[in-house]
């Protein structure tokens, strides 16, 4: 029985290994969220959900898929392996922005016009607590050892970092004009936050916030960011360029800027795949970037208006 | 045409530096237009003359800042929209520009006009798209006349009617 069990749980982390990557591309236009299998560059499954999604994050550990519906006021809740919304919040605001503590007990939601953040409990999603923040924020990121969530708050350009127990303030970063995307190092010491409005990424050492701010000029109206696993090189999305620009976060100069589809939006690193995936706004489709040689190696037809707000992998 | 005017006159809304909303609106329109690409993309890149070819324009003036250029359009009916000029790129024949104030009921609009050869011999495509937002910068309910759809339908009527007349406008010079 003991051998029995034991098998059982070596084959289903197994067959765990062979789950594809996945993406999951929220289309604003179409109230949809595309499902795409990363390496094999194709759409598996549209899932309707509310109205005008932007926001995404994922959880491999609850199987679940959080998406925000701004204009429909709500959280769908997908199940990754039925592909069913098996739950809808309601949401008395505007939500964009969504993020996972690591351990996925919390769900993070930033409610646009009335400046605050949700922290909703993914068991019982009746328990919300709620910290109002700066003006207008946007991207969320939780830090790998759960401490601390970061919050693009736009229209006071600054990232607020909070601290997840108490839900409290602990500290405000200045950075560029009008951040949107913020997004970590894989170690958590890194930050770097996408500023719309003067066409910078703020890059933060967390350890010396004072002294170790770069910023780095990118394309026009950048929205979101990522570095890759070793964490050598950052990618960006550049709204009106319709590019991506790749920082390399050694030396901290732009090293390539690629041509992409048109109003690329939200960008996210699939690892397994060493690829980048970019939702372009635009032309309603994904491009999938090798990240080994920064090309552009396929464009996936997707829904209107793709958004994809958010860390959508999982791998 | 008439409504184009009037959904002008209604909105006498401006721009603030508060959050727009949090979904952007696209209006994408393109025309055929039987002329070279090179005498479309000089009309097209033309930023202090659109009056020439747009019928809702009674004049255009250009001003330079500096390095940046804008242009103050002075509608029919007597209200302006001021805009920037954002590029004007010769290898792609396009141009790039944003509305900076005025009486457009549209938020954080920017757009580009881009001029391509074909489908036929001794044709050109023009291509219009505009991203922007609604004016209404709070959380539902959104007032009539400050929503989306009014967002959309404004800048729909003005593609529509301006492509068409420039087209019209071009076709006719020899």
């Amino acid at each position: 029985m003991k051998n029995f069990v034991w098998l059982l749980a070596v084959s289903v982390s197994l067959s765990g290994c062979q789950h594809p990557s996945l993406a999951y591309i929220t289309n604003q236009g179409d109230s949809t969220v595309s499902v795409i299998d990363a390496a094999q560059q194709t759409v598996t499954h549209t899932i309707t959900v509310g109205k005008a999604p932007v926001g995404v994050a994922v959880s491999k550990e609850l199987q679940r898929i959080y998406i925000s519906n701004v204009e429909g006021q709500s959280i769908s809740v997908i199940d990754s392996q039925t592909l069913a919304v098996t739950e809808t919040l309601s949401i008395q605001g505007s939500p964009v922005g969504v993020a996972l503590s690591p351990n996925s007990q919390t769900l993070y939601v930033a409610d646009w016009y009335s400046d605050r953040i949700l922290a909703i409990d993914t068991s019982n999603t009746k328990i919300q607590r709620e910290v109002i923040v700066d003006k207008a924020p946007a991207g969320l990121v939780v830090s790998p050892d759960n401490k601390t969530l970061y919050v693009a708050a736009r229209d006071s350009n600054q990232i607020v970092a909070i601290d997840t127990q108490s839900l409290t303030i602990q500290k405000r970063i200045d950075v560029g004009v009008h951040p949107f995307g913020v997004s970590l190092s894989a170690d958590g010491k890194h930050l770097y936050s996408v500023n719309v409005y003067d066409n910078s990424i703020s890059m933060i050492d967390l350890k010396d916030v004072e002294a170790k701010t770069h910023s780095i000029k990118v394309g026009e109206h950048p929205y979101c960011a990522m570095p890759n696993s070793d964490n050598t090189k950052l990618y960006v999305s550049n709204t009106q360029d319709d590019t991506v620009s790749v920082i390399d976060l050694n030396t901290r100069k732009l090293i390539s800027t690629i041509k992409v589809g048109m109003t690329p939006e939200g960008l996210d690193y699939d690892a397994r795949n060493h690829q980048v995936l970019v939702a372009n706004w635009g032309t309603n489709d994904v491009s999938v970037i090798d990240a080994r040689t920064d090309k552009v190696i396929s464009t996936i037809k997707t829904g209107n208006q793709s958004r994809a707000f958010g860390q959508f992998v999982m791998q | 045409m008439k409504k184009l005017l009037t959904i002008i006159a209604l909105a006498a809304l401006s721009f603030n530096a508060a959050a727009h909303g949090p979904s952007p609106q696209k209006v994408e329109k393109t025309i055929v237009i039987k002329a070279a690409p090179a005498k479309v993309w000089a009309v097209v890149k033309d930023f202090g003359n659109m009056h020439a070819w747009h019928p809702a324009i009674a004049s255009t003036k250009l001003e330079k800042k500096g390095d940046e250029t804008f242009r103050t359009l002075t509608l029919k009916d007597g209200g302006t929209i001021y805009e920037k000029l954002r590029t004007a790129d010769d290898a792609d024949m396009k141009l790039r520009y944003e509305i900076v104030d005025g009486v457009a009921p549209v938020a954080d609009y920017n757009a580009f006009m881009q001029v391509t050869a074909g489908p036929g011999a001794g044709e050109s495509t023009v291509t219009w798209v505009g991203r922007f937002y609604r004016t209404y910068k709070l959380n539902p309910p959104i007032p009539a006349g400050q929503d989306d759809e009014t967002a959309v339908k404004f800048v729909t009527g003005v593609y529509d009617s301006g492509l068409a007349n420039m087209k019209k406008v071009i076709e006719n010079s020899k």
